[in-house]
């Protein structure tokens, strides 16, 4: 249960969290609060748009979308470390992984937050692509409120490190890029995770190349290109 | 509380200071003990049973926490097979899962239990600690009782009682350093044997040095000896050539 405290304090004093993580106060048990309670509000949510489909298909989403967040970050975590050692950063290797899981833990608490409403419209609508939609809608706007807070996360932490700070500022924004990048073909790869109401649960759905492949089809066959 | 309990109370932070390591990474760990595990299955003291709760709660989060990672291995894994029955593709997948899970898990609970070994006398002591706190809180109880006027309940020596757990606080508190001071330095005092080993070498170096010390203190004690029972006797010599 102390794990949840870790982000019960994050959400309260948001400033003081930074500042402890920026003189590097106790960030292993930090880490590890905000690992297990993200991969838990993940799992929740998860379980909730799975069940539009199946319980097979709501188990396996519950496991799916904290997977997607976590192995996303394992993924880009070791590029904005060392382009940032490079450029001048004198953080250490855990401020980053903190910073980092904190900004995931902060999406995941949002989600939590939004799961009454979107279990809500998966009760009383039965119209799949409307609830696609708001699912659409809430993930855009819990990863902007997430990536807003790595942002002053990450001005907060290079307050000391003057130099390259423009520089690095830069590779911030090229890595938001890239994370979003890995991330949405992550969410290809281990598609499905809401299935389409009706159909038979499936683990995978088959491997049609990747995600902007597939939405340069969609939008050239919307133009009548096919 | 009364002024002199809450003094009395040895505090988390107090404990995190003397003892050197955050007070939730010394219970955590503790449950990695095969002790827990035979405690909580025979004794029935609540205190036990609730330590193999947490012990079976924390398992189940990181197997949750291991499932994160092999889903996406073995799912990468399955999408290349090309077996009919997707029946047998799902079995598969399931059989690979629990297969990396349970090897994540079990290294997870191996690299737990090493880290716990040198703490066994923390986690002892940390025990101790908190049974010191709870009879403070009864001594508590019964000051609350007795100030609304029920003196049966009274505590007859509460002085003594006082008296008493300052010395165990004061016993506690130097346990803890102690502990301290030896985790600190466990990897000298293993090698204490060693440094016996290399003092005594150097004790049977010293002692040979000393002893041809010795020896040529001797020889120059023997030459000025002899040197002077020479000269004594040539003085003898001419005195007896003279008379």
């Amino acid at each position: 249960m102390k794990y949840f405290s870790v982000v019960m304090d994050l959400l309260r004093e948001r400033q003081e969290f930074l500042e402890e993580l920026r003189q590097g106060v106790k960030l292993k048990p930090k880490m590890l609060g905000l690992l297990i309670s993200s991969c838990v509000f993940f799992a929740i949510y998860g379980t909730i748009i799975g069940a539009s489909n199946s319980w097979q298909q709501a188990i396996m989403s519950a496991v799916k979308l904290p997977a997607l967040y976590i192995v996303t970050v394992i993924i880009c975590f070791p590029t904005l470390y060392f382009f940032n050692v490079m450029f001048g950063s004198k953080r250490s290797f855990e401020q980053y992984l903190a910073l980092l899981m904190t900004a995931v833990a902060l999406i995941g608490v949002l989600l939590l937050g939004f799961a009454p409403i979107s279990l809500f419209f998966l009760i009383s609508t039965y119209d799949y692509q409307f609830f696609k939609l708001l699912n659409v809608a809430i993930f855009g706007l819990t990863g902007f409120l997430g990536i807003n807070f790595l942002y002053q996360g990450m001005e907060l932490l290079s307050k000391e490190d003057p130099e390259g700070k423009e520089i690095r500022s830069k590779i911030l924004k090229f890595w938001l890029v890239l994370y979003a990048f890995v991330g949405c073909q992550l969410a290809w790869t281990l598609r499905p995770f809401f299935g389409a109401p009706g159909a038979p649960f499936e683990l995978f759905r088959g491997r049609d190349s990747n995600f902007y492949m597939n939405i340069v089809e969609g939008i050239s066959e919307i133009f009548g290109y096919r | 509380m009364q002024r002199d309990l809450e003094d009395l109370t040895i505090t988390e932070k107090e404990l995190e200071d003397l003892s050197g390591i955050a007070l939730s990474d010394v219970l955590m760990l503790s449950l990695y003990q095969t002790a827990v595990i035979r405690d909580g299955l025979i004794s029935k003291k609540r205190r036990d049973r609730q330590k193999l709760i947490s012990l079976l709660f924390s398992e189940t989060l990181i197997f949750f926490l291991t499932l994160i990672l092999s889903v996406p291995i073995a799912l990468s894994f399955s999408k290349n097979l090309n077996y009919s029955p997707t029946t047998l593709i799902f079995s598969l997948f399931l059989q690979i899962t629990f297969a990396l899970s349970s090897i994540f898990t079990l290294g997870a609970n191996l690299y737990l239990w090493l880290k716990a070994k040198p703490l066994a006398t923390l986690a002892k002591l940390v025990d101790e600690v908190e049974k010191y706190n709870e009879v403070i809180k009864a001594v508590h109880i019964i000051d609350k009782l007795t100030a609304i006027g029920n003196f049966q309940l009274s505590l007859i020596n509460r002085e003594d009682t006082i008296a008493a757990l300052s010395v165990t606080r004061e016993s506690l508190i130097c346990a803890l350093r102690t502990e301290n001071i030896l985790r600190e330095h466990q990897e000298f005092i293993g090698r204490r044997y060693e440094l016996f080993v290399n003092i005594e070498n150097n004790l049977a170096a010293l002692m040979a040095l000393d002893v041809s010390n010795q020896a040529s203190e001797y020889g120059r004690l023997l030459n000025e000896a002899l040197e002077i029972g020479m000269s004594v006797h040539q003085e003898v010599r001419k005195l007896q050539d003279r008379g």
